[in-house]
């Protein structure tokens, strides 16, 4: 999305937002789907072999993994498309191809939740398998109204007659200095073969790699031939964490020293310190007033020596 | 002419300012361990109060909800009282104090009813202490003479003193005396500042004394006097606002007071600081003000920040609540330091705002308080399934607080920032990182009380709220959801009478210098 609105072709960028809200929703609410079944199991490590229990849930799932993955013909075809012609029309060959690699990194982690969730052998508890269940009415009619969805938004923006075009043609002015679309002439149709191949290659390898009975296997592995690798993606780059030390940390360590020492040492400190000296000033002038005539006849006495005393040197 | 019995009994602002403490006095002779009564006798007198306010907004406001300056002189009610000193007896109401009068008086039978369970001692007492606390906050609201706002600048004090120092926590006594200490400290050098005022006025009129804020607002002092004065008046509302560095007696005072004084405390006695730099400091000391202004801007936005910081590694809910004030009021100061139209219409909204969102979490605080006897996070969590109806009225005064759009809080602070970032761009820009600190400590509040899992058996059997403090809580949402969706209804009273005292510093900042004592011809005296 944001490439396309990047490139200028904010027509597509809006396109791919629209047909992206079905197909992203659709699997969202999917994920929710088998996570209800699963008693609020989320890890698909303990997932597997869900397409009996949850039919519907794994068609309309597999309808949403298919039209993220851009193939034809259902709607993230035609929008992912748009967005990689616009690229290629550009001569952006470079964003192109991250573009497309892009799709290709989707098409497989989509598959290989797909295979990890719905095929192969159950590896939950016996206990969770006993409860697997189909999603009521209220939580399946949503998913097949996406899916619909998912698979036919396409037509907003076919590549022969683009009505969202013409929709946003009135707000669509390019910026000056970027180039025309299509300066370039690239084949659309070419671009479409391409893109497709290059996602129908990735369902293959997900399916060779988590396919059948295989499990978790390719992940293991994965993680045994290239652990470092492994760790980086397993924990997000790590990006919560170069968050937390930079930012959050110091930050909470400031605000502990503003409160402790600012506020309660340096402040309040100050001002107790006045008060304990007012405090003990009235103690010693306490002990001068004793009520006791001699004691008062004595300063009178010795202030009058110290009178003398000054008047005279 | 007028008496002040015949002022007491008309629809007037004398009977709103002297009704409450006059309904004190059949607090003493309510028989002993009647507390009941006494309840019900306090909140109907504040409801009454409350229909009296109302009654007199119904019958003077315009229809398009403007209140303007032929109002403020037709309905002053004045008086006059110690004439060898030219004091008067001299009440009004503008557009300024009319929120905060209306905020303060609608918040009182709330504090009753939020205050049924916590108090349990010495009800009479603490009733009268309320109802003379909401005298002395609408007298130092609506005086025009400035010998009577500090008679009744004062009179806030003890009650405030008395409520903390009775009803109040552990250290009730640190924290009482430390609240009049830091307050009193400040209110004295004001009243020199007063009486230098009214002495110089009497020299330029000839001997006679004049304490008339009209007269006060015509005088122009030298640079180097206004600096003085401006420190006598800024640091007694600064106190009180309160501004760092002299804001360590507000969380102290807070976490000791009982529920009722927390909410009366932050919810109006605060505002009673940016109120007071908005009516008195700024506009009689302009050049002064001037000069003063990078250092105030300073510490407003050091206020909004180290405030957010500090509340954020809070232990105590009570704590947090307490110190997230501080930075609110720093956005309120922020935007009266800003001087522009619309950051003062935000400043003015913000201190309303503040009163209703910090006064629901107050009086939250308190309920859970009165249910499990501690504020600390670590007792509570995944409260939300036990009491879901605290849960829904603590994220909707949290999210309110926090400025989520649609609700209060976000009007008040946006007005503020877009009106600061035209005279004041880089403070309203560092301040802006306030509101994603408010978010923070915020949120935190929440996540630590209300969800996660439950790790106290104690609160597996907590009860949630009764209909009495539904009914406490109910009105004040309704308000920051009305701010919310609809400021303009709120901000029209006060426009022209903020336009008013704005135009008139901005022209007193450009004028020269002056070199000795003046006064100034541009207005009609008096």
């Amino acid at each position: 999305m944001f490439l396309a609105a990047g490139l200028g072709a904010y027509s597509a960028a809006v396109f791919h937002l629209g047909t992206h809200a079905f197909f992203k929703a659709l699997l969202f609410l999917g994920s929710g789907s088998v996570i209800h079944a699963m008693g609020g199991e989320q890890d698909m490590q303990k997932m597997g072999g869900l397409k009996k229990a949850l039919p519907q849930t794994y068609w309309t799932y597999v309808i949403g993994a298919l039209a993220i993955s851009g193939i034809f013909p259902l709607s993230g075809f035609f929008s992912k498309d748009e967005i990689l012609h616009a690229a290629a029309g550009n001569g952006r060959w470079l964003l192109y191809a991250v573009g497309l690699a892009t799709a290709a990194l989707t098409a497989f982690y989509m598959f290989r939740s797909v295979f990890l969730t719905f095929h192969g052998k159950f590896r939950g508890t016996h206990e969770q398998e006993h409860h697997l269940h189909e999603s009521p009415p209220v939580m399946t009619l949503p998913l097949w109204i996406l899916a619909v969805g998912a698979a036919v938004a396409g037509v907003a923006g076919l590549p022969w007659d683009n009505w969202l075009h013409h929709v946003f043609a009135p707000i669509t002015q390019r910026p000056a200095g970027l180039p025309e679309a299509g300066e370039h002439h690239v084949s659309v149709l070419l671009l479409a073969l391409v893109a497709s191949a290059v996602a129908v290659a990735s369902i293959f390898l997900a399916s060779r790699v988590y396919g059948r009975e295989r499990g978790t296997a390719g992940d293991l592995a994965f993680a045994e031939k290239w652990p470092a690798v492994h760790r980086l993606l397993a924990n997000k780059y790590y990006i919560d964490e170069i968050y937390d030390r930079l930012i959050v940390r110091p930050l909470a360590a400031l605000s502990t020293f503003f409160w402790k020492i600012v506020d309660a040492i340096l402040i309040d400190g100050t001002i107790n310190t006045g008060a304990a000296t007012a405090q003990v000033a009235g103690e010693v002038g306490r002990f001068s007033t004793t009520g006791n005539v001699r004691n008062y006849a004595l300063y009178f006495f010795l202030g009058v020596i110290a009178l003398f005393v000054w008047l005279i040197v | 002419m007028q008496t002040f019995i015949d002022l007491l009994f008309g629809n007037t602002l004398t009977r709103l300012v002297f009704f409450p403490a006059l309904a004190c006095l059949p607090l003493l002779f309510f028989p002993k361990g009647r507390d009941g009564a006494v309840k019900l006798y306090a909140l109907a007198v504040s409801l009454l109060e409350l229909a009296f306010t109302v009654a007199f907004l119904a019958t003077n406001l315009n229809a398009d909800g403007t209140y303007t300056a032929e109002h403020v002189t037709r309905l002053r009610e004045t008086l006059p009282w110690i004439p060898s000193f030219g004091i008067r007896y001299d009440l009004v109401l503008d557009g300024i104090s009319m929120p905060l009068a209306v905020l303060g008086v609608f918040l009182v039978p709330i504090v009753f009813l939020g205050s049924w369970k916590g108090i349990d001692k010495h009800w009479p007492a603490f009733a009268a202490a309320m109802l003379l606390l909401t005298t002395g906050v609408l007298g130092s609201l609506f005086a025009w003479d400035l010998f009577l706002f500090y008679i009744f600048w004062e009179v806030m004090l003890i009650p405030m003193y008395l409520i903390i120092g009775i009803w109040g926590g552990e250290r009730r006594i640190y924290a009482a005396v430390k609240f009049f200490l830091f307050t009193m400290a400040g209110s004295l050098l004001m009243l020199v500042g007063i009486l230098w005022m009214a002495w110089s006025l009497k020299d330029l009129n000839g001997g006679v004394w004049s304490f008339a804020y009209e007269d006060m607002l015509r005088l122009q002092f030298p640079l180097r006097e206004q600096i003085w004065l401006f420190g006598a008046f800024a640091l007694a509302f600064a106190v009180k606002v309160p501004m760092f560095p002299v804001h360590t007696w507000l969380p102290d005072a807070h976490v000791e007071a009982p529920t009722g004084g927390s909410v009366i405390l932050a919810g109006i006695l605060l505002k009673l600081g940016t109120y007071g730099f908005l009516r008195f400091a700024l506009p009689f000391f302009p050049n002064a003000s001037e000069i003063a202004q990078p250092l105030l801007v300073a510490l407003a936005v050091i206020g909004i920040l180290y405030g957010a910081l500090v509340s954020w590694v809070q232990e105590d809910m009570k704590k947090l609540v307490a110190y997230s004030s501080i930075a609110h009021l720093g956005f309120v100061m922020l935007g009266l330091l800003a001087f522009e139209q619309v950051a003062w219409e935000g400043s003015l909204l913000q201190m309303v705002n503040h009163g209703l969102s910090t006064g629901a979490l107050f009086l939250l605080v308190g309920m859970l308080y009165d249910r499990r006897h501690t504020k600390k996070f670590a007792e509570f969590g995944g409260l939300a399934k036990v009491i879901p109806v605290f849960a829904f009225f603590l994220v909707f005064s949290t999210l309110a607080s926090v400025g989520l759009p649609a609700l209060n809080g976000f009007a008040g602070e946006f007005l503020i920032l877009a009106g600061s970032y035209k005279t004041l761009p880089v403070p309203a820009v560092l301040a802006t990182f306030g509101v994603v600190l408010a978010a923070i400590y915020l949120l935190k509040m929440l996540q630590l009380t209300l969800f996660g899992p439950i790790t106290k058996d104690e609160n597996r059997k907590l009860a949630d709220l009764s209909l009495r403090e539904i009914a406490a809580l109910v009105p004040l949402c309704v308000f920051m959801l009305w701010i919310g969706l609809q400021p303009e209804t709120f901000l029209r009273p006060s426009r022209e009478a903020l336009n008013t005292t704005l135009s008139r510093f901005q022209q007193a900042t450009t004028r020269p210098d002056v070199e000795q004592v003046t006064l100034s011809n541009t207005e009609a005296g008096r």
